[in-house]
């Protein structure tokens, strides 16, 4: 039985299908140099033995200076559309992306937070949980890439440490050419490698770049969840043994295992 | 042996003659002395009539064979050279024609070249001229494409400032109103003045009336001149959060549990209408078997998507299977497998199986509430309890402020 068996989910359009690892956009400043997936993951997509989640979510955060094109990025690759005029976000609001990545339905849900000042108390009680942070900023305005740093510690701060993947990604791409992208991108990259990012360049006007972003993202958050899900499986089946145990005990190892989550995601 | 004795008195035929024909005209009288020999001893054995009718014709045959042996007579020679010179001359002259021609062929090619290296030569000078001009229009072209950026620039650069004008604009409206709310009760024409001022710009006020709202139902309003002198104190505040922020914080949990509703509702209707399209008959038992294991779910995957804890008795659930297994690949399942059984194989399993099994596998499940570090069991002290969840993230966010 096991070898027919098939996710149900209503099928996702044709440009959300990834089959092969999405590449890096610059090798200067990328996250992993892999072109395959996993051997693990891809064994486990094969098998269809990735966890039983039927609904794979992850939780991306946009965070930025304000007017940077968080919004009109998001926009562009959920809704493919781009509005030339400004519109404040306000507070946060999220798009969900249904992928099918290796076989397996995927979604990434993408929090789009105000960049406004005022906002920022608002939007950052939603930075918690986020399996991928991206930072955005304006490649023609080189005081968003500097407050980069700021956005990405408030990120980090919500999170435990080293669990989130981070991009870093220059906006407006098409208002540059020639040397002043290069020089942008430069200083982007360095940046980069300093924050432990991934380094790219999209224009939402355009359209540029944007689905293969979206893709490497969806590509890396879904593979490091498979994994996670594959060593809780494995770690499962060896708590089998005491499993009796703690049941006499009167407390399910749910609440063990839950318990230190709450801990950490306390507010 | 004859011949050879009568070879050296052969004359010789003079310089033109050939050794072969000079041998073979010694043969001939060779033959001619042996022959006579011969005749005429048969002339004395037999009477002189036995050879007299043989020796003309023998005579004859021998007089042929010198001819064509000696070749024709020197003077025949000395005609037949005439021509032969005529000939030689003819060819010398040609010759000498054919030799002037040849040296008259490369003048005419020089000629020629000479033309057609003018020819290259304008030719050169023509595309030398043309990309120089094409060298101008690019430089030119150049010029202009710097011009234009240098003016998108400007347009983003005047759309910034603009963007953040109008944000200050608003803000700067925002506040103007308020100071107006404590004489709104007295002077209705001011209150009409802010409803224009709510309705005129941008997005934002498509939520204003309810932060209004909120304002003035909410204890310690604007009404009391007391609290509005104060909030006029303190203007950037006001202008940051003119209504409380638990106020709107709950409106935007609000639109977000609306929009996961949203999505999880849109997936739903593609499981079914996927479940209609491959003509599938679904029993209503199974239907609402299975309506009952989406909402269950459906709990769940809010919970994770709004960030907030799952409800106590969700925890419940956690043994059953989400993934949705079946073999729908060909048109028609056997029975006991249907998709629409394994929908929520749950319901099934448990039937198969023993209880056993979900004991001896809670983790699975789980995970999916793990990876938002959010409890998701009936923990004995759940930061906020379900009735305040959609608050949870307001309380949550306030040490913050």
């Amino acid at each position: 039985m096991r070898s027919s068996l098939t996710p149900l989910g209503p099928p996702v359009s044709r440009d959300r299908v990834i089959a092969s690892f999405p590449k890096w956009y610059t090798p200067e400043a990328c996250l992993q140099l892999r072109e395959h997936f996993h051997g693990q993951v891809s064994a486990a997509c094969q098998r269809r033995n990735t966890g039983t989640v039927g609904l794979k979510l992850s939780k991306v955060v946009v965070v930025g200076d304000l007017y940077v094109g968080k919004t009109s990025l998001i926009h562009r690759f959920c809704k493919n559309v781009f509005d030339r005029d400004y519109k404040a976000t306000i507070g946060v609001d999220f798009e969900i992306e249904r992928f099918e990545i290796a076989g397996i339905p995927y979604s990434l849900q993408i929090w789009d937070t105000a960049g406004q000042e005022k906002f920022k108390c608002i939007a950052s009680a939603y930075y918690r949980g986020a399996q991928v942070i991206i930072t955005a900023f304006d490649l023609t305005d080189v005081q968003t890439l500097e407050h980069t740093r700021q956005w990405l510690e408030d990120a980090l701060r919500e999170n435990e440490a080293g669990s989130c993947f981070i991009f870093l990604v220059g906006t407006k791409k098409d208002l540059l050419s020639g040397a002043a992208c290069e020089q942008a991108e430069a200083d982007a990259v360095h940046l980069a490698r300093e924050m432990q990012a991934e380094y790219w360049s999209v224009s939402a006007k355009t359209g540029e770049n944007v689905k293969a972003f979206f893709s490497r993202v969806a590509a890396l958050a879904f593979e490091q969840s498979v994994l996670q899900d594959l060593e809780r499986q494995s770690s499962a089946r060896l708590q089998v043994g005491n499993g009796d145990l703690i049941q006499m005990e009167g407390s399910p190892p749910e609440t063990q295992e839950s318990k230190r989550p709450s801990s950490l995601g306390c507010c | 042996m004859e011949p050879r004795r009568a070879a050296p008195g052969v004359p010789g035929w003079g310089s033109r003659e050939a050794a072969g024909s000079a041998s073979a005209a010694e043969l001939v009288y060779h033959l001619a002395g042996a022959l006579g020999t011969e005749l005429q001893d048969l002339a004395r054995r037999f009477g002189p009539e036995a050879a007299a009718g043989l020796v003309p014709l023998v005579v004859r045959a021998l007089e042929l064979l010198e001819q064509a042996a000696v070749g024709p007579a020197p003077d025949s020679l000395q005609v037949s050279a005439q021509p032969a010179e005529q000939e030689l001359r003819r060819l010398r002259e040609e010759n000498e024609r054919l030799r002037r021609e040849l040296r008259a062929g490369p003048q005419e090619e020089r000629a020629l070249l000479r033309q057609l290296k003018e020819v290259t030569d304008r030719q050169r000078d023509e595309l030398r001229a043309h990309n120089r001009d094409l060298r101008q229009r690019g430089q030119e072209t150049e010029a202009l494409q710097e011009q234009l950026q240098r003016l998108l620039l400007v347009n983003a650069e005047l759309r910034h400032k603009l963007a953040a004008m109008q944000t200050q604009l608003r803000a700067a409206q925002d506040r103007e109103r308020e100071r107006q709310q404590p004489g709104e009760a007295a002077t209705p024409q001011a209150k009409e003045r802010a409803r224009g001022q709510a309705g005129r710009p941008g997005h934002q006020h498509g939520q204003e009336p309810e932060w209004a709202t909120a304002g003035a139902g909410a204890p310690g309003n604007p009404e009391d001149p007391a609290e509005a002198a104060q909030q006029l104190g303190r203007p950037s505040e006001a202008g940051q959060c003119r209504f409380s922020r638990e106020e709107f914080e709950q409106i935007l949990q609000e639109r977000n549990e609306l929009k996961a509703k949203v999505f999880l509702l849109k997936e739903e209707l593609a499981y079914f209408q996927r479940e209609l399209l491959t003509d599938h008959r679904v029993p209503g038992l199974l239907l609402e078997a299975m309506k009952v294991a989406v909402r269950k779910q459906r709990k769940k995957i809010k919970a994770k998507m709004l960030g907030t804890p799952e409800e106590a008795e969700s925890s419940e659930d956690e043994a059953g299977p989400w993934i949705l297994l079946s073999d729908d690949k060909g048109d028609h399942p056997p029975p006991p497998e249907s998709k629409i059984q394994s929908f929520f194989g749950l319901w099934y399993r448990g039937k198969a199986e023993s209880s056993e099994d979900e004991t001896s596998s809670p983790a699975p499940s789980k995970l999916g509430g793990e990876e938002e570090a959010q409890p998701q069991s009936p923990a004995p002290d759940p930061p906020c309890s379900a009735l305040h969840e959609h608050l949870c993230l307001g309380a949550s966010a306030a040490p913050e402020a």
